[in-house]
């Protein structure tokens, strides 16, 4: 009896503790999900748990806060259920604590649709900069990236990634087959904002004809500028003072030359 | 007139030259306080920037999270022109970015502010935003922005934006120190809406030509 007491006091002594820790925000994630499969309208499911229901293709969905875990995510045609089969499964996908994740169920490279995590770059930019990532999730060879007419990223596959960082701004973008001038999408305005991850996603499969793009914004890591050097002196200051230099230069070396040239004359 | 005679005058009268020269050029040294004669250098605040109190949010019952997220909110007017009234500053306000070296770019002309376009503008409910002149620069001459530091608690700047005016009380006119400035605190993009107008201050340093510390005048808008 006495040594139940004892533990059961411990243990309140510590749950003060444990609810202390700093750790409680960062013991979730970030969770976003794509939906970049043509022609499906899915629901979603995680750990047998809906999750989405009647997600259309193209969609992304805003960010939710997720408890960090392993999840078992299953995607079947919409209304089927949860015991419905499943068109993609995907289990213990890892969704670490602290991360931004965005979920695609897009097709691989041969056109089966496959569920792809990507963890997204969230870390400071520079101020001034913005952050582009790009990501194959289309049923396509590999390709070349242009920003702007000339190739930013070479060689990309599904389901892998490239990513840069570029001055804000907008930006044309195109998605070449690699090594060549063929266009498969594009060109299109991305707008790049200073401080933030655009992450634009190739979908789509280019044997039914139906690539297209998807653009994720991820915000909030910006930076401040290094300084605001507000002053640089004045030369107005300058050149009064060389003017009064060359000024009295002329008048000692005229009044040298003039009391010279009387005493001079005097003799 | 003999020559040895002739290029001894001229000796002599080139040496008087050189000698005022010199004696001028040491005379007009500028002094180390700064360019500004006469100016009295304000006392040197360690104080930190002091974000004004959040005033209470009234939360609209009526308002769903995703019309209030800040992609879906239009975006408002860029300021075009500073005024601070009680020390007869009016300047034109153009967007600024960041220069190659990292710092906030500033308009060249110390008559022109600048308003850095990626933080907060004037308006939004979050933030400081964020206004910069040159006090001074070679070729310019001194600025409107020198006169910041004669701000005192209470007054009143006025920010248009086209027809929009909008007005902020001074709250705080902080010397503050380039060295471990809190460059994060300054372009702050959360916390309550707030204006940092800002221009440099303190000793010149003659070997960088540039000052040593940072005056940063915060505003809180009024209604």
């Amino acid at each position: 009896m006495k040594i139940l007491r004892t533990s059961a006091v411990l243990a309140l002594a510590l749950a003060p503790a444990a609810f202390a820790l700093p750790a409680h925000a960062a013991e979730k994630a970030t969770v976003s999900i794509l939906h970049g499969v043509p022609g499906a309208t899915v629901d979603v499911y995680a750990n047998g748990d809906p999750l989405l229901t009647d997600f259309k293709p193209g969609t992304l969905t805003d960010p939710v806060m997720l408890p960090a875990g392993d999840y078992d995510l299953k995607v079947t045609a919409a209304g089927a259920g949860a015991d419905g089969d499943a068109v993609i499964e995907a289990n213990d996908v890892a969704v670490p604590a602290g991360a931004n994740i965005t979920v695609v169920a897009h097709l691989d490279a041969s056109g089966t649709p496959v569920l792809t995590p990507f963890v997204n770059d969230t870390s400071p930019i520079d101020a001034g900069q913005a952050r582009i990532t790009v990501r194959h999730t289309a049923a396509a060879p590999a390709v070349d990236v242009r920003a702007n007419g000339d190739v930013a990223f070479k060689g990309l596959t599904n389901p892998n990634e490239v990513k840069t960082e570029l001055p804000a701004g907008t930006i044309s973008a195109d998605v070449v087959l690699a090594g060549t001038d063929t266009v498969a999408i594009g060109p299109a305005d991305v707008q790049l904002k200073e401080g933030t991850n655009t992450i634009v996603y190739a979908w789509g499969s280019a044997d039914k004809d139906n690539l297209d793009l998807a653009v994720q914004t991820v915000s909030g890591m910006h930076s401040a500028p290094s300084g605001v050097p507000a002053g640089g002196g004045t030369s107005s200051n300058d050149a009064g003072r060389y003017a009064l230099i060359a000024g009295s230069a002329a008048l000692a070396g005229g009044m040298v030359l003039v009391t010279r040239r009387r005493a001079t004359a005097r003799a | 007139m003999n020559a040895p005679g002739s290029r001894a005058r001229v000796a002599a009268a080139a040496a008087a030259a050189l000698l005022a020269g010199s004696a001028a050029a040491w005379l007009t040294l500028p002094s180390e306080a700064g360019p500004e004669p006469g100016g009295v250098s304000a006392p040197l605040t360690a104080a930190p920037l002091t974000p004004p109190a959040e005033p209470p949010r009234r939360t609209d019952p009526t308002a769903s999270p995703s019309t209030a997220s800040p992609s879906t909110a239009p975006t408002l007017p860029a300021p075009a022109r500073f005024e601070a009234d009680s020390v007869g500053i009016s300047m034109l306000v153009r967007p600024v970015g960041v220069a190659t070296n990292g710092q906030m770019a500033l308009p060249p002309s110390p008559a022109v502010m600048g308003w850095y376009e990626y933080g907060p503008r004037p308006g939004d409910k979050e933030g400081a935003t964020v206004l910069a002149a040159h006090r001074d620069m070679p070729d310019f001459g001194t600025g409107p922005a020198a006169r910041l530091e004669r701000l005192r608690r209470g007054d009143v700047l006025t920010v248009r934006s086209g027809s929009i005016v909008r007005r902020y009380r001074v709250t705080q006119v902080a010397h503050l120190e380039k060295e471990g400035l809190d460059l994060e605190a300054i372009f702050d993009r959360t916390g309550p809406a707030r204006l940092h107008v800002i221009t440099c201050g303190g000793r010149f340093d003659q070997a960088t030509h540039t000052y040593e510390e940072n005056l940063v005048v915060v505003g809180v808008p009024l209604r």
